[in-house]
């Protein structure tokens, strides 16, 4: 940023850096919001731990959580889906891993609404009780308890990196 | 106007995979993951909670603005139970052990490929240092 800034002209230079400055914003609050999702769904899916109540509300906060993960991160779903032909193996990979995860974590929400015992009934709206949504919320959990982590370990440069950044930054900060 | 319009499109994607759910509720496919049990309730069966059988004792079902009302009333039910840690931690390790293998998988298929391309680019120098290549023979 720095090199780009002595070459350019002031106004560019304070364009690159707000810029610069929102991708940074933008990158702090995907990684937060990602680790946000992780813990979440650890603690959700511990139901021994959590019990019933927590497990619910939780389980309704995550849904909505990742339908803002989604909308985040749509313009990547876009550019991927459109170059899915050319593009390498493990994008492919990953675009299937996500795909199968946007399916899965979807139908455990939603089964989770379903079914649900406290959170929804508190709410004032009426639940049921299928066997088909029960075990569709297990299936699903399962899947989805297996997919998270792959999901998670595809992006574990970007994960480290960022990670990194923050650590290193944060000594600069407490200095001003 | 932008996060509204993927927003949008992010809910559109969320609405098919429920409908697809649904459509499989009333399909026949059903049955692949809830089997009914001769005699009893099918895989759609319908059973809303306010009749709830005698061993859920610890709801309560009350009449409120937008329906029913389901009351849990179970103490034990209301909080963490940190007694049960061991589930959070088999959680976590599981979580953190597929990661660790896809992690694992990824470092050798980079070595790999990066070995590969070395060989690819030592034959390369091998064959620019023996000199330039004869063409292929022209006839006529």
């Amino acid at each position: 940023m720095t090199d780009l800034g002595r070459r350019a002209t002031p106004s560019t230079a304070t364009g690159v850096t707000a810029r610069r400055r929102r991708a940074l914003a933008r990158t702090r609050l995907d990684f937060w919001l990602d680790a946000a999702i992780l813990v979440g769904y650890t603690l959700a899916y511990s139901f021994g731990f959590t019990g019933p109540v927590i497990h619910e509300w939780l389980g309704l906060a995550l849904g909505l959580v990742l339908l803002v993960h989604l909308t985040l991160h749509w313009d990547w779903v876009v550019r991927t889906t459109r170059k899915l032909v050319t593009r390498r193996g493990r994008d492919r990979v990953i675009w299937l891993v996500n795909l199968a995860l946007l399916a899965a974590m979807t139908l455990c929400v939603a089964s989770g609404i379903v079914i649900s015992r406290v959170a929804m009934p508190a709410l004032g709206i009426l639940t049921l009780s299928t066997p088909f949504w029960d075990r569709l919320h297990i299936l699903t959990a399962e899947i989805t308890l297996g997919l998270v982590p792959v999901h998670v370990a595809l992006r574990w440069r970007w994960i480290v990196s960022v990670a990194r950044h923050l650590i290193t930054r944060r000594p600069g900060r407490r200095s001003r | 106007m932008k996060f509204a319009r993927h927003f949008a499109a992010a809910l559109l994607a969320v609405a098919v995979v429920v409908a697809l759910g649904v459509a499989w509720e009333h399909s026949s496919a059903a049955r692949v993951i809830a089997p009914s049990v001769p005699g009893g309730p099918g895989p759609g069966s319908r059973q809303f909670v306010r009749r709830l059988p005698p061993s859920h004792g610890n709801v309560r079902v009350i009449k409120g603005h937008g329906g029913l009302r389901v009351i849990d009333l179970n103490p034990e039910s209301g909080g963490l139970d940190l007694a049960d840690l061991q589930d959070l931690t088999h959680t976590a390790v599981l979580e953190a052990a597929i990661a660790a293998v896809v992690v694992a998988l990824s470092l050798v298929r980079r070595s790999r490929r990066r070995a590969r391309v070395r060989a690819r680019l030592r034959t390369a120098d091998q064959a620019a240092a023996a000199g330039p290549q004869p063409g292929p023979e022209t006839t006529g």
